[in-house]
């Protein structure tokens, strides 16, 4: 009996040692999140900036859509029997499916003819076209530095904190029209499974000049046009991604209206919380939670400057 | 027998020519039907309460079914708000006094089935007399925007629908020249919109949200075009203000 007793007292012993052991060693590699303070995003003087895809940026063309009201049909599906009827509707939604798909496919074709002109953007716009060595952004009257990453690996990133980005461009069917769409995730580097937080933001940039084509207004001085509009879009875009914190405290205290931009050369309506409204710009937050900034319809800015100067 | 066909015979008749009514044709704001520097009086009748209908089903099942198939979609329908609808009359004034007359809005609006009958077989007529507004209101001319319709609506065939919802206004805006009583605009105004992306996205429905203000604004522009007056060069696309825009 005594041998039996020692003989557990000697086991339960050895599995308390080697628990306490593990603990301890997962302390010494891993030091846990609760002892480390992550930094704020207003505290940081640089932050790197990881594209989903180093080499490119995705490109498409807008697809046209058209919320009008559809004509409807009725579809009579011949029903001798319950199952007859059964099947015809399966059928239907088989071949209804196929053509649906293939229709999508012909419109996102069709859409991205209008990029085969634009060299810079037929294959997408190359990352290295962006240029964030100099770059500032301010996120609540901070000023951070941005660092394009060059890691493939986001583990390898030196800062507290790095920005994970997603950026798409999409081109107008008029071609007065670039739009940026991009979704901001921010991580700790001691966290990289879950963003600390996630902002999608959509900038709209308008060109028309007088007398040439859009095409030629954005193809001006070797593109340079088109260069600098993508390049102010998507600081634009990180610096109101940053900020979502405050711009969504600004949201909540707003209530919701119809606010009324230009896109693709025509009025474009929809629903949200103005955040911020100049002579010439909007920035709402959608009901879907996108941050948007758009041309308002009517540029009131010469007018205001014509104002100045008369008085 | 005989008499009965022959009784037969006249209620078909009644029957027919009582439905042949005239229906009225909508009439296009014209500068030559209306003087420049008139008094014009803009007035927007009540602003109907959103709602969700579904045309198609028929029958009380089929009824009663689609209104549970959505009852969340009809909830939030109801919360929805169609006062922007009023501030139209703002932008008919201001349209009306950029064409040169002397347009004011009407804050009361007269219930017009309480407004007495007209008989006539003049093409263009109203069918009530307005004239009380001339007496109230000093007006020559009386713009009447009525809104029917605002919310959203689902097409069925009886049981099964028939696709997406879609956000709906409708509506008329008439001009009636109150020394004549006769139209001198007549357009139904028919808005109607798609959510942009998924539309089941329950219980915010931002998708349907958006489509049922795009088609409230819709509604706004048809009643803000149908009052700018055309002219004779309208047919070559030339409006009056475009034509002071290039001079």
């Amino acid at each position: 009996m005594k041998i039996i007793i020692a003989f557990t007292a000697l086991f339960l012993a050895s599995c308390g040692a080697s628990t306490s052991t593990k603990d301890a060693s997962d302390r010494l590699t891993a030091p846990s999140i609760e002892e480390v303070t992550i930094p704020s995003i207003d505290e940081l003087a640089s932050l790197e900036i990881v594209f989903a895809d180093s080499e490119l940026i995705p490109t498409m063309g807008a697809i046209a859509t058209d919320p009008n009201s559809p004509n409807y049909g009725s579809v009579m599906y011949p029903a001798y029997s319950g199952a007859s009827f059964l099947a015809a509707i399966l059928v239907h939604a088989i071949v209804q499916g196929s053509v649906t798909a293939k229709e999508n496919e012909r419109r996102r074709t069709a859409a991205d003819l209008v990029l085969e002109k634009y060299p810079l953007l037929s294959d997408g716009y190359i990352v290295e076209g962006l240029e964030l060595s100099d770059e500032k952004v301010s996120v609540n009257d901070h000023d951070i530095s941005l660092i394009k990453s060059e890691l493939s690996d986001p583990n390898q990133v030196a800062g507290p904190l790095y920005a994970a980005v997603y950026p798409v461009l999409i081109m107008s069917q008029s071609e007065e029209s670039l739009i940026l769409q991009n979704e901001v995730r921010v991580y700790s580097v001691l966290q990289t499974e879950t963003p600390l937080q996630t902002a999608t933001v959509e900038i709209v940039r308008s060109q028309k000049c007088k007398e040439i084509s859009a095409f030629e207004c954005w193809a001006r001085n070797d593109s340079e046009n088109l260069k600098s509009a993508i390049q102010g879009m998507f600081l634009e875009s990180i610096q109101l991604a940053l900020a979502i914190e405050s711009i969504q405290a600004t949201a909540d205290a707003a209530t919701s209206e119809t606010v009324r931009y230009l896109e693709d050369g025509h009025k474009k309506v929809e629903r949200g919380q103005v955040l911020e409204q100049s002579c010439n710009h909007l920035r709402f937050m959608t009901l879907r939670g996108v941050i948007k900034s758009v041309p308002l319809l009517e540029d009131t800015c010469q007018l205001s400057v014509q104002d100045s100067t008369t008085s | 027998m005989i008499k009965a066909i022959k009784l037969s015979f006249l209620a078909l008749i009644i029957l027919v020519t009582g439905c042949a009514g005239n229906i009225q044709q909508p009439v296009a704001f014209n500068y030559s039907t209306i003087e420049q520097g008139a008094k014009v009086g803009v007035v927007v009748g009540p602003i109907p309460t959103p709602t969700m209908t579904y045309p198609g089903a028929s029958c009380l099942l089929c009824l009663a079914t689609a209104a549970t198939a959505n009852a969340s979609l009809s909830a939030y329908a109801k919360t929805l708000d169609a006062s922007d609808l009023s501030l139209v009359r703002d932008d008919v004034v201001a349209s009306l006094q950029s064409q040169g007359f002397d347009a004011n809005v009407i804050e009361e609006y007269e219930d017009e089935s309480k407004l007495p009958k007209i008989k006539s077989e003049i093409v263009n007529s109203a069918k009530r007399d307005y004239s009380i507004y001339r007496t109230k209101n000093n007006v020559d001319y009386l713009v009447v925007v009525n809104f029917n319709y605002a919310g959203l609506t689902r097409n069925y065939a009886s049981y099964i629908a028939k696709g997406a919802p879609e956000a709906k206004v409708l509506g008329l805006v008439r001009m009636i020249d109150l020394n004549t009583n006769m139209y001198t605009i007549y357009q139904p105004v028919v808005a109607a919109k798609m959510s942009e992306g998924e539309w089941k996205e329950p219980p915010e429905y931002p998708g349907m949200t958006n489509a049922y203000y795009q088609a409230i604004e819709a509604a706004k522009d048809q009643v803000k075009d149908s009052v700018v007056a055309v002219t004779e060069a309208a047919d070559t696309g030339i409006s009056p203000t475009s034509a002071d825009a290039v001079e």
